[in-house]
């Protein structure tokens, strides 16, 4: 299944701002605020997965944000993808390929609470890990956001 | 880097606006038990502070995109114009990480075309499905 050209803007209109309302949708897309309600209601718990809001986690009092990735040996990988799921200051984790198994990504109050972390990681005898510490946001959840060049060319 | 001093009742709106951004003040009102002009207020000010964007997670299997594709690379910062780059993020020692969606092979062609002629090295270059994404509930950060 994929989005006819209608789909797609709505669709883009929640990527640049998912708070955005169904009538300034509307006047922008021309398409009416009827339609582009049944559209956004077809799709919630579906193909929109959730209406989100990307935090600053530094403003929180969490000054420390790590990407790892990580290789870990077969017999543990379903029980480490357990503890990185559950564990409550992993905000983000996926399956990679290319010789890792996760990439995560992490928040922390400071370096004292990244090592206690990354102890109970060495706990599961993970294989190899390599963290780079996220300075700033250069592009904030990018694709499919804008609505001008969805008008112009599609996808 | 300023901190703003933040009240329970940012927290209670956060996580509210977390679970489901399309949340009317009304509704924000109820469940938290905030008067909604207090909420309207507070709304605001999280934005203004605490908020980066608000987004939409689709799932981008239905516009041909298999699977996110991520670059850490590393020496000058290429020059990229590419549609695909969902997130870019400066990390430490002079990185980037480069998240992509390519939906077609054309998109995958145009963007290492335009790394090609940059002068930065690719460190990793891998392709990734999310398992969970953005999980974190505001207040569960407090909860020790």
């Amino acid at each position: 299944m994929g989005f006819n050209q209608k789909e797609l803007l709505i669709m883009s209109h929640l990527r640049e701002n998912s708070r955005k309302n169904l009538t300034k949708i509307s006047k922008e897309t021309k398409i009416a605020v009827s339609t582009i309600f049944d559209k956004i209601k077809k799709y919630e718990g579906g193909i929109i997965k959730k209406h989100t809001c990307i935090l600053d986690f530094t403003k929180l009092g969490f000054d420390v944000r790590v990407k790892m990735i990580l290789k870990c040996p077969r017999p543990n990988r379903d029980e480490i993808q357990e503890f990185l799921v559950r564990h409550p200051r992993v905000n983000s984790v996926y399956k990679i390929n290319n010789g890792y198994d996760f990439l995560i990504e992490g928040i922390f109050r400071h370096m004292k609470d990244l090592s206690e972390f990354t102890e109970k990681l060495d706990g599961y005898k993970v294989k190899d890990r390599h963290e780079y510490f996220v300075l700033e946001d250069l592009k904030i959840e990018s694709f499919l956001s804008d609505p001008s060049y969805i008008e112009m060319v599609g996808i | 880097m300023g901190k703003i001093v933040i009240e329970k009742k940012d927290i209670d709106i956060l996580d509210i606006l977390r679970i489901n951004a399309r949340s009317s003040l009304s509704d924000i009102s109820r469940e938290t038990n905030i008067p909604l002009s207090t909420v309207f207020d507070r709304v605001r000010r999280v934005e203004s502070n605490l908020i980066k964007k608000y987004t939409s997670f689709i799932d981008f299997g239905n516009i041909g995109v298999r699977n996110k594709r991520g670059l850490i690379i590393t020496g000058e910062m290429p020059e990229l114009k590419s549609h695909s780059i969902n997130k870019i993020m400066r990390l430490d020692e002079g990185r980037l990480f480069i998240e992509l969606c390519h939906n077609s092979q054309n998109s995958v062609k145009e963007f290492d075309e335009e790394m090609k002629k940059s002068k930065c090295s690719i460190l990793h270059d891998f392709e990734y499905e999310p398992i969970v994404e953005e999980k974190i509930i505001p207040s569960t950060l407090f909860n020790e």
